[in-house]
């Protein structure tokens, strides 16, 4: 156990902190709700793929630095110190690229990843369907396998960055007589084809982040497939590992939103031992994620199984999100339902939104309820319940 | 950056672990109730055997040398098992309080002795000088404001005070503090002190609730109630996830504390705060869990589960409880004059 870097990590802590210093744009780029947007984004991305940080804990092989979980999350944290833009093509850089890299044949991988290195093609995910939530393996498109590839037909739904992405990794039923985790496929859908509709989904806090897909005699070439028709159920767990690195939500976020919200509580306020408490427990939280993520990271850096924490990440900083942003909305009380333009702030809305999205962050990525199921049985060994309807 | 243990330190964690599997049963404990909390046996001189005592005790007064980290990840075994002395004041407190400051002659008297198992240290951080093993410690580390003092067992009169878990020991102490018994008037020694006890009793917390956890566990795979174990039921396994999840964040926060308590004395007052406040929130969810899950049995004085139940009542409001240390922490974010704590 030390915590101070070490002559390597330092050195590339360094090589990252002075690139973005002098890289990272000083104006926010324009919104990724508009096509000007995702444009300018893009072309931030091509700067990092350029400078080598489009995926540091990709391979050298495939394009990457080949960086450790730890290293790669130095990268983060300067990332978010410098205040760089959001990232465009998350899911195609955490999620699609590392299965390529696990999965894909040596011809799909030449096909994909630098593409998504430098971010000229962005992706989505299509796991969720109207019957499949909680319950990814209820999934019901089909996929019917004909001689000339796979027709793909069904509804996918929850589909974050839809709107701008050109690929779509996705499950599909290929063997209609299977059930449950038999018989899916997973495989590679491109957005451009007539049969795919995208329907963004106007959201309760008037965003339109995800949408509705739906897909209608959408033909997939069968070298799109990923692993082995019918195979697809293993696939999808391997993407699933990636999204514990996907480095995002980390300690360091959580601790600037802290002090904004502090910068914002009244003097008078101050001397309260409620909010003393209140911000202390927050705190608390704040600090326990990093620790916690850390020793993940440090288990993983060293090739070993993730301990009993390794699987508690998401339940805790998504509800220690909601308190924070619950705090913020407490603290502009009667302005707290402001929208943007009738205060003097740029406090409410901001807040607003952000507080909505931590409610959504209870939802997506596995409810907290099926977190709180995986603690219970694959932590300590709780026997899975019935989860039949009847 | 590397936050883990190494293999060194979770051999030395086994090993700990294995000799209080074998020493200290329930059943061993009991009888230390039943013997109204007198003594362990020879556990004392077989915890200082496998270098608890001694962990942090430099070489040169025949101490192992080690790190904090290991100390508490030893500590944690003792909660876990129960031990009922006062292991965490001895070895962490007593010991790295006094390789810190103290004379020659004082450090010569008591380091060679905490390390060989031959003295047992206890602790008073405020009045009234209720102090856990008071009666039998061969000295009590004293804090008063500023000051840090040692009192040997012959500068005062120590007055048994009975309580719920008798293995506590509790004392209320009579005595006059002066030159004779000052180690150090510097507010940083006596903070340490204090940090000191947060750290340490953190760690012992996590066992206590950790084995809470799994005695229910065990509980709640054997019980049966409309024709299957009642640990397949999803209220019951949310409770538990709950309660294990605060135990890992307080274990990472404890190990974190004790990590700064050795590296970072800048950083280290308010990990052990935060430490603490979550080693008491694991505790206090756990105990709830664990006798809400047990039903009836665990409510019984037969059922071990009490002797857990109160040790960890206890040790939840001792050095701090979770109100006490979030106050502190969030005032101190609060105050505007304050240089930042991190971020």
């Amino acid at each position: 156990m030390d915590l101070r870097l070490n002559p390597t990590q330092q050195a590339f802590r360094d090589q990252v902190r002075g690139w973005l210093e002098e890289n990272v744009p000083r104006e926010p780029l324009p919104s990724l709700d508009t096509r000007e947007g995702v444009e300018a984004h893009r072309a931030w991305e091509r700067r990092l793929y350029d400078a080598g940080f489009a995926a540091v804990h990709w391979p050298a092989a495939h394009g990457g630095r080949g960086m450790d979980p730890l290293a790669t999350a130095i990268f983060y944290e300067e990332y978010l110190r410098a205040d760089g833009p959001a990232r465009l093509n998350r899911l195609g850089l955490g999620l699609a690229g590392p299965t390529l890299i696990d999965l894909g044949t040596p011809d799909q991988q030449d096909r994909w990843l630098s593409k998504i290195l430098t971010s000229e093609e962005i992706w989505c995910q299509g796991f969720s369907e109207p019957g499949a939530g909680s319950d990814l393996a209820g999934i019901r498109t089909r996929g019917e396998v004909r001689d000339d590839g796979i027709l793909v037909n069904g509804q996918k739904i929850w589909t974050s960055h839809s709107r701008w992405a050109d690929w779509m990794f996705a499950l599909v039923r290929t063997d209609p007589q299977s059930s449950r985790h038999a018989g899916l496929t997973f495989l590679m859908i491109e957005m451009a084809d007539p049969g795919v509709d995208v329907r963004p989904i106007r959201q309760l806090n008037d965003a339109r982040d995800f949408a509705e897909v739906f897909l209608t005699d959408v033909l997939v070439p069968k070298n799109n497939v990923i692993g082995e028709i019918g195979g697809g159920w293993s696939v999808a767990m391997a993407t699933l590992v990636h999204e514990r690195g996907s480095g995002l939500n980390t300690a360091a976020h959580f601790h600037k939103m802290l002090a904004e919200l502090v910068s914002m509580i009244p003097e008078e306020s101050r001397g309260d031992t409620r909010v003393q408490e209140e911000i202390g427990w927050l705190y608390e939280h704040i600090e326990a994620y990093r620790y916690m993520t850390l020793r993940t990271l440090s288990e993983l850096a060293q090739k070993k199984p993730p301990g009993p924490q390794g699987s508690m990440g998401k339940l805790w900083w998504s509800e220690l999100q909601v308190r924070l942003y619950e705090l913020g909305l407490q603290v502009l009380g009667s302005r707290a339902e402001l929208l943007d333009g009738h205060d003097d702030g740029a406090g409410p809305p901001a807040w607003r939104q952000r507080y909505w999205l931590a409610r959504a962050a209870l939802i997506y990525a596995g409810s907290n309820e099926i977190q709180r199921n995986i603690i219970a049985e694959r932590v300590l060994g709780l026997p899975k319940g019935s989860r039949r309807a009847v | 950056m590397l936050f883990d243990l190494s293999d060194d330190q979770a051999e030395f964690r086994e090993s700990v672990r294995g000799m209080l599997g074998r020493q200290m049963t329930p059943a061993t404990l009991r009888a230390v109730w039943d013997a109204d909390g007198a003594g362990s046996g020879d556990l004392w001189r077989r915890l200082a055997g496998i270098g608890v005592q001694g962990m942090v005790v430099p070489e040169e007064y025949g101490g192992v040398g080690g790190s904090h980290v290991e100390l508490a990840l030893a500590l944690e075994e003792i909660g876990y098992h129960g031990v009922p002395d006062p292991v965490l004041e001895t070895a962490f407190v007593a010991a790295s309080t006094l390789a810190q400051c103290g004379d020659q002659t004082v450090r010569d008297r008591w380091l060679p002795a905490i390390n060989a198992g031959e003295a047992v240290v206890s602790l008073s951080l405020d009045k009234p000088a209720l102090v856990v093993h008071g009666a039998q410690a061969d000295a009590v580390l004293v804090r008063r404001g500023t000051q840090t003092h040692l009192l040997p067992a012959d500068r005062a009169v120590w007055r048994p005070v009975a309580t719920q878990d008798p293995t506590r020991r509790l004392a209320l102490g009579e005595f006059q503090l002066d030159d004779s018994t000052l180690l150090a008037d510097d507010a940083a020694v006596a903070d340490r002190l204090t940090t000191a006890a947060r750290t340490a009793s953190a760690a012992v917390l996590v066992g206590v609730a950790r084995r809470l956890v799994d005695m229910t566990i065990g509980y709640v795979l054997s019980r049966e109630q409309f024709g299957q174990v009642i640990g397949s039921f999803q209220a019951l396994k949310h409770r538990l996830a709950d309660a294990a999840v605060l135990v890992e964040a307080a274990r990472s926060l404890t190990w974190y504390a004790a990590y700064a308590f050795g590296h970072e004395p800048a950083a280290a007052r308010w990990a052990a705060r935060v430490a603490k406040s979550a080693a008491s929130d694991a505790g206090a969810t756990a105990s709830a869990a664990a006798l809400q899950l047990h039903g009836g049995i665990g409510f019984t004085w037969e059922h071990d589960l009490h002797l857990w139940l109160k040790r960890g009542q206890a040790l939840q409001h001792a050095y701090g409880s979770a109100t006490d240390h979030r106050v502190a922490v969030g005032a101190r974010i609060l105050d505007r004059d304050a240089p930042a704590l991190a971020g």
